[in-house]
């Protein structure tokens, strides 16, 4: 019984708790929207640097070479042909003629002439070229002698025209003209084809620019007067005329004028900073293959800050450069000409600030010493190769390098905070940090988006002869707010400013650049949104 | 024959692991607790249950309720914070439904023996989820998972849809012994079984890379032709007789008096498995490890056909293998040992340890109850239950009986039923019987 009193109580006691459990039940309509925040981290993409991956990018119109060691250097070259055989010597078209009489030649005079007559005539003509050359010989490539030859005699007229200096393979030239159809007027022409032709100039001698016309007329009487008054015309002409080769003697002259520039491409978003090579160099190359030797005069050489409009000129260094000449025909000749440290003063001091461009202003002068056995060929041609050279060895500090791109940030509407975190392994051994700037249509800044102005890569560390020894690892992120988004769909352009020294180029500590050096990127992304429940 | 209506609060088990029912397992009187002990029937002659006589729903979720994800805020309103309920999971949590559907019973007594016959669909699904997994879903591997392995093994589902028909026998082997035992036929509806998962991924605390490994054995039978219109697959109800996915179980169990008022009992339920072979397709992937750190860009500039072989790749580390093979599935075991002390002659106390088995999973639930006889035909109950990360779950029992109608209710968690979101389970039997002849006084 006691028992039965106790379960009841305890039955009592445990449905007034159910009541008041009941009282106190959760009110589920009360319950309001709520909210995830999950953060999703995700890799994007990775990439490996090497050197011709990293100055490519900058600069694409350099030559990177490898030397013995691994070591780096930018050639920046430019070459451009200084003299070429058309513009040195041009042959123009000659001509020469004679009208003269019969009596002029001793032709009898007859009533009526049935006999055969000879006359000789024999001429010695300037052969000219435009350029007051003293030529001695040419040989043709291409060209045309036309010869006319007419008469009013009414008889049979023979002319024969010989050019003793003019041969084709060892023989003179010479043509038979025959007018045997009187009554007059007669003529008769032929064309002589002088490729490969040599003219001598000399008349076998020591003169120049000369040429003999030699010939006979023979008349054959056809019974008809010689008054004396009729003409013989004789005219040979020159045309066309294209050299093979001359000879001769160019005097002393300077048509070699030239100003150009190499882009120093390396420098070409650089907006600042001081960068010290420790042994850059000009290299002057020129191919000659005139057998003429020549010398090319520096006028200026000097570099130009185009952005700044500073320039630096080359001081101290030779002013002249001999240009050899080839010893024969179808040769061409080296000449080099090195600028450095050991010729120059400020070799290492014209690079210092950056410039885009370096200048060259030269003048040349063929011949100098008046050497008198001179020769041009049909391909003849002086071209000068200039040759920057940038050892990758040096110091930079406080350089910055601007470029501007195109943007589009396209980010969904959602309030979303997008971390990008970026992870370098940088085996270079020089340190960067970057702004990156928003900006709209009209290059108006709207954001900025790592304004920490955080360090993107750490320079490697080197050892005491400037090598990069050791990579280093770098975290940096920039962090778009969800609030930034609508800010940032506005923008049109992304302006990067990149800045960095050398490893410890403040304290112009040289660095060198070897060919394994790499950079190991990794582009990683945190999302952290909402989700409304 | 008393027109009584007896209401009796009985405890009722959960119903999570579809045969929870703890409190049917001490209510003599009920035909149903044949179901859950053999060696017990009921007391009348006659018993039948009418079509969708029992009916028993059941919802559990092992690591929070719904108020540890409600934050209230200072206007009185709630918010919905998952966050808040992060720290009362496990490394591994359940999340469970469970039906159950007599549809037809009958109990026929003489003398010494009892005879039955059922027919029941059976339900249930199981979602494990782990701690990390939950993590991962609330925060994404970007915060606490960064640098560590997020641990997802056991990640799965279970789900198991069945026809159970049942014949059973018991007998009085002595005045304190009595034995029984029900052979059971089963035909399955559908089901899957997640045999292996193990699965991480773990982020890079650096660079975010992504590494995922794994291993994967999942058989389904009945499932993808639902999910998948372009497959063409058996009728779902046609399965409930057909066989196609045939099965055989066993209950076991002994009843012992120790004296006029101190018994015992034990029992074995569900020893058996089904040949799952219609529709049946099968998940596979043996382990696999793939680390993701980005996608290559000296390759892609390399290579135009970068991202589609990535892709392709991708793909094939990915790649489940896939068949068709028949497979054998057990179905969830329980084993029951219990004691019962009639304290007076309408209190009776008892105690029970249920030991449930599933995919290699045990959970143990202890149940200290009593029962009041009001009237013969007014019974009540009440008892406290308290399992795996379930403590403090008191249930109640009602029963009535009159002309011949017998009608029960019961809950396992009373307090569940009248603020669920306080509470992490919520299960609710009732069933309606026909009975006939009456019990001897003993029996009841």
């Amino acid at each position: 019984m006691k028992q039965l009193i106790l379960f009841q109580k305890v039955l009592f006691i445990l449905s007034i708790s159910l009541g008041i459990t009941a009282c106190k039940r959760t009110d589920l309509s009360k319950i309001a929207a709520g909210a995830l925040s999950p953060t999703l981290a995700i890799p994007i993409g990775k990439a490996s640097f090497g050197v011709y991956d990293v100055l490519a990018k900058n600069d694409s119109t350099s030559l990177v070479a490898v030397g013995s060691q691994g070591e780096l250097k930018l050639v920046y070259d430019v070459q451009t042909d200084l003299l070429s055989a058309k513009d040195l010597i041009i042959i123009n078209d000659q001509s020469y003629e004679y009208n003269r009489s019969a009596l002029d030649y001793g032709f009898p005079i007859s009533p009526s002439y049935s006999g055969t007559s000879s006359a000789a005539f024999n001429e010695t003509v300037s052969f000219d070229n435009l350029n007051g050359f003293e030529l001695t010989s040419v040989e043709f490539f291409n060209g045309l002698v036309n010869l006319d030859v007419s008469t009013t005699l009414q008889h049979n007229v023979t002319i024969q025209i010989t050019f003793p200096d003019l041969k084709i393979n060892g023989v003179a030239v010479s043509r038979t003209l025959v007018m045997d159809n009187p009554p007059a007027p007669q003529s008769a022409n032929a064309n002589v084809d002088l490729t490969s032709a040599i003219l001598d100039l000399t008349q076998g001698g020591q003169g120049n620019n000369e040429l003999r016309i030699q010939g006979s007329i023979t008349v054959q009487g056809a019974s008809n007067p010689i008054l004396g008054v009729e003409s013989i015309n004789i005219s040979a002409g020159f045309q066309d005329l294209e050299f093979e080769l001359v000879r001769g003697n160019v005097g002393t002259i300077d048509p070699i004028s030239l100003k150009d520039s190499i882009e120093i491409a390396v420098f070409k978003n650089f907006t600042g900073g001081e960068v010290q090579f420790t042994n850059p160099s000009i290299q002057f190359e020129a191919t000659n293959s005139f057998g003429i030797p020549m010398e090319i005069n520096f006028n200026e050489i000097k570099t130009v800050a185009t952005n700044t409009g500073n320039e630096v000129s080359l001081i101290g260094f030779p002013i002249t450069f001999p240009i050899t000449a080839p010893a024969s025909p179808g040769g061409s000749n080296l000449s080099t000409l090195l600028l450095n440290s050991s010729n120059t003063q400020n070799i290492s001091t014209i690079i210092s600030p950056t410039p885009k461009h370096l200048v060259f202003d030269i003048g040349g002068e063929l011949n100098p010493n008046n050497t008198t056995q001179n020769f041009i060929t049909k391909t003849s041609n002086l071209s000068l190769k200039v040759d920057l050279e940038l050892p990758l060895e040096g110091y930079a500090k406080n350089f910055r390098i601007k470029d501007t791109i195109p943007f589009a940030l396209d980010v969904p509407e959602e309030e979303a905070t997008l971390t990008f975190r970026i992870i370098s392994d940088n085996g270079f051994p020089i340190e960067i940090g970057a702004d990156f700037l928003v900006a709209d249509e009209n290059y108006n800044v709207i954001a900025d988006l790592n304004p920490g102005n955080n360090t993107i890569l750490k320079g490697a560390k080197v050892n005491a002869q400037g090598r990069a020894t050791t990579k280093e690892k770098n975290i940096t992120e920039i962090v778009l707010e969800g609030g930034q988004s609508s800010i940032l769909r506005k923008g049109k352009y992304l302006i990067i400013s990149v800045y960095g020294e050398t490893t410890n180029g403040s304290q112009n500590q040289v660095v060198k650049f070897f060919d394994d050096y790499a950079l190991d990127l990794k582009l990683a992304m945190k999302i952290e949104g909402k989700l409304k429940l | 024959m008393k027109t009584y209506l007896i209401f009796l609060f009985s405890v009722l088990s959960f119903m999570s692991f579809s045969q929870r029912n703890y409190a049917l397992f001490n209510m003599q009187s009920l035909p149903q607790n044949h179901y859950y002990n053999p060696a017990m029937g009921s007391p009348y002659k006659l018993s039948v249950s009418l079509p969708l006589g029992m009916q028993s729903f059941g919802f559990s979720n092992s690591s929070f309720s719904l108020n540890d994800i409600l934050v209230k805020r200072a206007d009185d309103s709630l918010v919905i914070d998952p966050s808040a309920a992060y720290g009362k999971l496990k490394s591994l949590n359940f999340l469970e439904f469970g039906v159950q559907s007599e549809l037809f019973g009958l109990g026929l007594k003489i003398k010494d023996q009892y005879f039955s016959f059922s027919a029941m669909a059976r339900g249930n699904a199981t979602f494990i989820y782990p701690k990390d997994f939950y993590l991962l879903l609330l925060e994404g591997n970007g915060n606490s998972l960064l640098g560590r392995r997020a641990d997802m093994d056991g990640l799965g589902l279970n789900l198991n849809a069945y026809m159970e028909y049942a014949f059973g026998y018991n007998r009085k082997l002595s005045e304190k012994l009595t034995a029984g035992a029900r052979v059971k036929f089963l035909s399955g509806v559908m089901n899957v079984a997640t045999r292996k998962s193990r699965l991480g991924l773990t982020t890079n605390e650096e660079d975010y890379s992504l590494t995922l490994d794994g291993e994967l054995d999942v058989r389904t039978s009945g499932i993808i032709p639902l999910m998948n219109d372009s497959i063409e697959g058996q009728n779902p109800v046609s399965q409930i007789y057909s066989f196609q996915n045939n099965g055989l179980a066993f209950d076991l169990g002994v009843t012992y008096k120790l004296s006029e008022k101190l018994s015992l009992n034990t029992s074995i339920t569900d020893l058996g498995y089904i040949n799952w072979n219609a529709d049946v397709y099968n998940y596979k992937k043996d382990a696999l490890s793939y680390t993701f750190d980005g996608v290559d860009l000296n390759e892609a500039i390399r290579d135009s056909n970068y991202v589609e072989n990535l892709t392709d790749t991708l793909a094939e580390i990915f790649k489940l293998e896939k068949d068709n093979e028949s497979y054998r599935q057990s179905i969830p075991l329980r084993i029951t040992i219990g004691g019962q002390y009639k304290i007076i002659e309408k209190l009776t106390v008892y105690s029970t340890l249920f030991n449930d088995f599933q995919l290699n999973k045990y959970r143990p639930t202890i149940v200290l109850g009593g029962a009041f006889s009001i009237r013969d035909w007014f019974k009540v109950g009440a008892n406290y239950m308290a399992t795996t990360n379930s403590f403090g779950n008191v249930g109640v029992s009602l029963f009535l009986r009159g002309s011949g109608i017998q009608y029960f209710i019961s809950t396992d968690n009373v307090l569940g039923a009248l603020n669920f979101a306080a509470h992490k389970n919520f299960h609710v039997s009732t069933g309606l019987s026909l009975t006939f002849g009456k019990p001897k006084k003993e029996a009841e």
